[in-house]
């Protein structure tokens, strides 16, 4: 065997090897228990987008239909639109005597009922989301490798008070007095 | 100097030395702690307050007080509609990423959002390229700020002089470059807790203010509805800066009106100023009132909108239906001879090369009232397209601004970031329907202003409605008229903070001299505020017409550039280094890229009738997939630090 070819083989044996031992680490990964603040977070960004998802439908189908004088269906300067796909929709346009504003509010309907109390749903599910949903994770240590020397500092200074505050209690167990320590 | 000047001046003081003394503070905390985590991430400790109110001072920029009632001024209800994704606002851009890129961000010791980048991807070129992207941005985010910074100045304090703008601009620059150098991130969150206050408060004092002067809102809306067909000329002078003097207002008083006014310029030597009206049948409302230009020996146009306005109120029959008034500007009051006269439109009016006529339509009173709203050109304003880009992207592109990401990365634990979701989607919710209320209903009591002038709305709304009020009536107006300047220095503090840690952190201390001095690293991280500081200052003297259009070209440039790499980096597993490379590549040139055209002179490339925002975030989404998936999978050491235990 030429040697290019040997070093190809070599080279391909270590792919190989690297690939091999990679899938095992995988594999070995996929054994160990998934970061829980990950799990958490993923489920609460689900419900988020659901909310949007739902407030996007009926906010934006609401006042495109109550709340327009007319519906433009024609292709802009680039090209087809999605006014087109949706069509004309001339039952829907409004004109100025069909304004009504409820309880003397001085808000058009179409705002209120498509904008205000969608919005005051969105406040309370907000509330619902962050009392009952959302989880009070650990957010975890600091690296203290990587940079963040303030917290290093932080650390070394609380150490350094705890440190004092076990030799002020030791010396106040060994003078009969009261700990500081549960 | 009237009353309401002294009062508003004192206001202004007293909320600039607040400023200062809590920049003071601030510093003396950053010479007893580390200089790089505290000046860049406040020691990774805001409580819920903190946290809640540098979050909404951030995101509500002038933007909110600037360029969004400017919009409501220009559009009226439907803005309501434009606004509409903030009441999930808060749950999406602090609640879907929050936790979990704090989580990271620790686990990393990251202080940038680069930083985090660079961390979960391993990638030196990920960082640096986070860091160019968020500096271009940025710096348009910031022009648009630093200009309604100085047009508050100008106009809070009736600085009536020449270069009254580029003084105002100056002092703004000044003011906010020094604190945000000298403090750093906390400075920069204790005046948003402040800034925060003064906005909520500002809106609050203002809605019962505005709603007295105005009969209430019930009857501004009707008499809105009511209101004649009006169409606002806003044209070029000399060189092509709009605003010089030549906007003219027509109001329509008859029943045949036209459908729209158009000047054309006659290229030819010596024309004289003609008009060309055919009224037709009182149904027909399809012709435009046509005024052909008058031009000089080499067919240069030496029309005034004077001339224009002498030409209609002597025409038969435009005299019958048409009255031409000047708008906010060009009905200043100036001392000729010793008297007080309105300035008038002197300006004369100025064709590009190959323009030869300009269209105004008449707007009616229902545009106002319902959707879609013209500009005064008549291009619809809010279509179907631009309800579903608009309501995306608050909501979505909101979740990746690094400016507040970072703010993310800084609380303390997941308690303080439940509560401060509940308090941010209180707070919006107060600030943001009620700046409707005001605006609409203090238009019909306003002057009438042009697009270029209407970012001024808010601003005349606190000063003109309260200067014949009794005295603590002027404080709380001056209390408002510091709210929008709150929510500039706000956002502005932020975005300068940001340059300035791409710059020392991301691409000096991780790049270029790793061991850089703490003594060295906080020399260059107040030259690099004060740098970018001059430069946007610079930028700032010729600014665009509509800031709200620079805010959102940057902010969603922003969301094409970080949502996916960002998200997908926190939440999928598969995620490969180049499928985040090639999201924020494909993100940030579709938004340019389509945005491209408006800095021709052109119109935007909204493909489908869809915002080039959304297509951006398109683009970067399915780049971060299918890049990924084709490269993967994903380093498993990468995998097991960031989703393992």
């Amino acid at each position: 065997m030429s040697p290019p070819e040997n070093s190809k083989l070599a080279a391909g044996n270590s792919n190989r090897m690297a690939s091999s031992s990679e899938w095992v680490e995988q594999q070995s990964s996929l054994l160990r228990v998934e970061d829980p603040l990950y799990r958490h977070a993923l489920g609460e960004a689900k419900i988020i987008l659901s909310i949007w998802i739902v407030a996007l439908l009926v906010t934006c189908t609401y006042c495109y239909l109550y709340g327009y004088a007319s519906h433009p269906s024609q292709p802009s300067a680039w090209g087809p639109t999605i006014n087109q796909w949706v069509g004309p929709l001339k039952s829907f346009d409004r004109d100025p005597a069909s304004l009504t504003t409820p309880w003397g509010l001085g808000i058009p309907k179409w705002v209120l009922v498509g904008i205000v109390i969608p919005w005051s749903f969105c406040i309370l599910a907000t509330i619902w989301f962050c009392l009952f949903v959302f989880h009070d994770d650990d957010l975890g240590d600091i690296n203290l490798e990587e940079g963040d020397d303030l917290v290093k500092n932080d650390l070394v200074n609380k150490i350094k008070e705890k440190d004092s505050t076990d030799e002020t209690s030791t010396r106040n167990v060994q003078q009969g007095g009261g700990t500081l320590h549960d | 100097m009237t009353e309401t000047s002294v009062i508003t001046m004192v206001v202004f003081v007293v909320y600039i030395l607040g400023v200062f003394v809590l920049a003071g503070l601030s510093h003396r905390l950053l010479s007893e702690k580390s200089f790089l985590s505290e000046y860049f991430l406040g020691s990774r400790g805001l409580g819920t307050w903190a946290l809640a109110f540098t979050f909404a001072a951030t995101s509500a920029s002038g933007g909110s007080f600037g360029g969004y009632p400017s919009l409501i001024y220009s559009y009226g209800w439907i803005l309501a509609l434009w606004i509409a994704s903030y009441m999930i606002v808060p749950l999406c851009t602090m609640g879907v990423m929050g936790k979990r890129l704090n989580q990271v961000a620790r686990k990393t010791g990251a202080i940038t959002i680069p930083d985090v980048l660079r961390d979960r991807f391993e990638s030196p070129a990920m960082g640096i390229m986070a860091s160019g992207i968020i500096v271009f941005f940025t710096v348009c985010f910031l022009i648009a700020q630093f200009k309604l910074g100085a047009l508050i100045l100008e106009d809070t304090f009736n600085l009536g002089f020449a270069h009254a703008y580029e003084i105002s601009l100056l002092v703004f620059a000044v003011v906010v470059v020094f604190y945000t150098s000298y403090g750093g991130f906390r400075a920069v969150v204790w005046t948003d807790v402040m800034q925060g206050v003064v906005m909520g408060l500002g809106v609050l004092v203002l809605v019962p203010i505005v709603l007295h002067k105005s009969g209430g809102l019930e009857k501004a809306t009707r008499s809105l509805s009511e209101q004649v067909p009006m169409a606002i000329t806003s044209v070029p002078g000399p060189g092509g800066s709009k605003g010089t003097w030549n906007d003219l207002v027509y109001r329509g008083i008859g029943t045949a009106l036209p459908a729209g006014i158009v000047y054309t310029h006659p290229e030819c030597a010596n024309a004289p100023l003609t008009i060309h009206w055919s009224p037709g049948t009182p149904t027909e409302t399809t012709s435009d009132v046509e005024i052909e230009m008058a031009t000089d020996d080499t067919g240069e146009v030496v029309t005034t909108g004077n001339d224009i306005v002498q030409a209609v109120e002597m025409h038969a029959e435009l005299s019958q239906i048409l009255q031409v008034e000047f708008p906010f500007k060009n009905d200043q009051q100036v001392m000729v001879k010793g008297q007080r006269v309105s300035k008038g439109a002197t300006g004369v009016i100025w064709f590009p090369e190959g323009k030869t006529e300009y269209r105004f339509v008449m707007r009616t009173g229902n545009d106002l009232i319902f959707g879609p709203g013209h500009t005064n050109t008549g291009t619809p304003f809010h279509t179907l397209g631009m309800i579903l880009s608009f309501f995306t992207m608050w909501a979505i592109t909101g979740m990746a601004q690094p400016s507040t990401m970072v703010r993310l990365m800084a609380f303390n634990e997941s308690k303080t970031l439940n509560r401060a979701i509940i308090t941010v989607t209180i707070y919006f919710a107060l600030i943001y329907l009620p700046l409707i209320a005001i605006v609409m209903a203090a238009r019909s009591v306003l002057p009438i202003l042009t697009p270029e002038d209407s970012d001024r709305a808010i601003v005349l709304v606190a000063t003109r409605l309260v200067s014949d009020m009794g005295i603590p009536y002027q404080i709380l107006g001056a209390i408002f008229i510091a709210a929008p300047f709150a929510a500039v220095m706000s956002t502005v503090d932020s975005m300068l903070l940001l340059i300035s840690s791409c710059a020392v952190r991301d691409v000096y201390q991780r790049s270029i001299n790793p061991a850089v001095s703490q003594r060295t690293m906080t020399t260059i991280s107040y030259a690099t505020t004060a740098i970018a500081g001059v430069l946007i200052t610079i930028a700032a003297l010729r600014p665009p017409d509509f800031l709200q259009k620079l805010i959102i070209f940057g902010a969603g440039g922003f969301a094409a550039s970080f949502l996916f790499p960002t998200l997908l980096g926190l939440y999928w597993k598969s995620m490969t280094r180049q499928g985040a490379l090639a999201a924020m590549l494909g993100g940030f040139a579709t938004t340019v890229g389509l945005f491209m055209p408006t800095w021709f002179g052109r119109t935007r490339v909204d493909i489908g009738g869809l915002h080039p925002n959304v297509w951006g975030l398109i683009v970067s989404c399915l780049l971060a997939v299918i890049v990924s998936k084709m490269v993967g999978p994903a380093p498993s050491h990468l995998v097991k630090r960031y989703f393992y235990r």
